[in-house]
């Protein structure tokens, strides 16, 4: 039910007018707050197409009220009660499609913001985000996506009850931002201290082994480099960087799985080092290839243009054979 | 044709709004100066119904990190 009005003049239709009112401004209030959330600062004009069609049949409805509408007096008295119902359904879809407008654009936000961080920063400053708040937020995004989907105006539904409904869900969802957004300074805080682990020592020294060959060297040399080896080295260091957060930092080092994940890295850190001499023989192989096929087409490349020159000359005249 | 007059157009609807293209953004943009509404949509600065679709799709294809 709407809330009960608060007028002294006495009101033809007040729990309808009461009704559309609320909602309209329910509408507004999350439009609003849309518009700032939206990432590129645009604008959706689907609720505004649908504020602009409520406010037709409350013209309709009022010009029957004040007998200037002809086609009210052919229909009777449920005229304007069902030009308000019209209305207050406009009114509805407009708060659902700027709310999942909303929803949409705060969900984006908490991405982008949380994605620039690990698991385990994350944890060390929101300790509740995995246990708590992403999976409220995967509910609220789901529970969101379930009114969306009923979202057909029947008569005997309850519109107020279900526009409250989302807008708690929003509400949610804007505190979850909210409690994020506060802790980005912690965040930044925790990335700048954080210490250097095995894993990305090791991880790095992968990396600057082969920076110098391409990956047709590298593919050459060590086959199972890209289809095996490197997949492992992110799957195992996602896996210690999981573990460190369910463990704790210092746990995590006394752990059988942690110590036999480095162990596996530190084994195919081995491999790539064992094989950098092999990488350069291929390199300078391959150097050497490629000046072999360049001077065989210079050569035949110089052939060609003599023996063109030579017949164009003596084609036209020009040296005599 | 003539105009109708107000007593007749009570009851008419509006124009069904078409989807919101590309080609309406750049329109917009286009007569942008003569357009007294939103400052967004005169400066072009609005969804279109497929991006926005496919904005949403990937938001909520994204899982968090």
């Amino acid at each position: 039910m709407a809330a009960e009005p608060t007028h002294s003049v006495p009101v033809l239709y007040a729990d309808q007018w009461a009704r559309l009112v609320e909602i309209h401004n329910h509408a507004k209030s999350v439009f609003l707050c849309a518009e700032e959330f939206d990432p590129g600062f645009l604008e959706f004009v689907q609720p505004v197409m649908e504020l602009r069609n409520g406010f037709e049949h409350i013209i309709r409805a009022k010009a029957a009220e004040l007998g200037m509408n002809g086609e009210a007096d052919a229909k009777g008295s449920e005229y304007v009660p069902q030009s308000l119902d019209k209305a207050i359904g406009h009114e509805y879809r407009a708060f659902f499609d700027a709310a999942d407008w909303f929803s949409v654009c705060i969900r984006d936000r908490i991405a982008k913001t949380l994605d620039q961080y690990s698991h385990e920063h994350i944890v060390a400053v929101l300790p509740d985000y995995y246990t708590k708040l992403r999976p409220q937020i995967d509910q609220t995004s789901r529970d969101i996506a379930a009114i969306r989907g009923s979202k057909d105006i029947s008569k005997d539904k309850d519109l107020l009850a279900e526009v409250a409904s989302y807008r708690a869900a929003i509400d949610r969802l804007l505190g979850a931002y909210e409690q994020i957004e506060k802790s980005i300074p912690a965040l930044v805080n925790a990335r700048q201290c954080r210490p250097v682990h095995a894993e990305d020592r090791i991880k790095q020294d992968i990396t600057r082994a082969l920076e110098p060959y391409s990956q047709e060297c590298i593919a050459a040399v060590i086959p199972d480099y890209y289809p095996k080896m490197r997949p492992q080295v992110d799957k195992t260091c996602r896996e210690i960087g999981e573990l460190r957060v369910a463990k704790g930092r210092d746990a995590v080092l006394e752990d059988a799985q942690y110590t036999a994940a480095i162990e596996g890295l530190r084994t195919v850190c081995e491999q790539v080092q064992d094989s950098i001499s092999a990488l350069v023989d291929w390199k300078q192989k391959s150097r050497w290839e490629a000046f072999k096929v360049w001077v065989a087409v210079a050569f035949i490349g110089g052939i060609l243009i003599a023996v063109t020159s030579g017949w164009i000359l003596v084609k036209f005249g020009l040296v005599k054979p | 044709m003539k105009l109708k007059r107000w007593q007749d157009v009570l009851t008419d609807d509006f124009p069904t709004a078409k989807p919101v293209t590309q080609k309406a953004v750049d329109l917009a943009l286009k007569e942008g100066r003569r357009f007294r509404g939103s400052m967004r949509v005169s400066t072009g600065r609005m969804w279109t119904d497929r991006d926005f679709e496919r904005f949403r799709a990937k938001v909520l294809n994204t899982p968090l990190p």
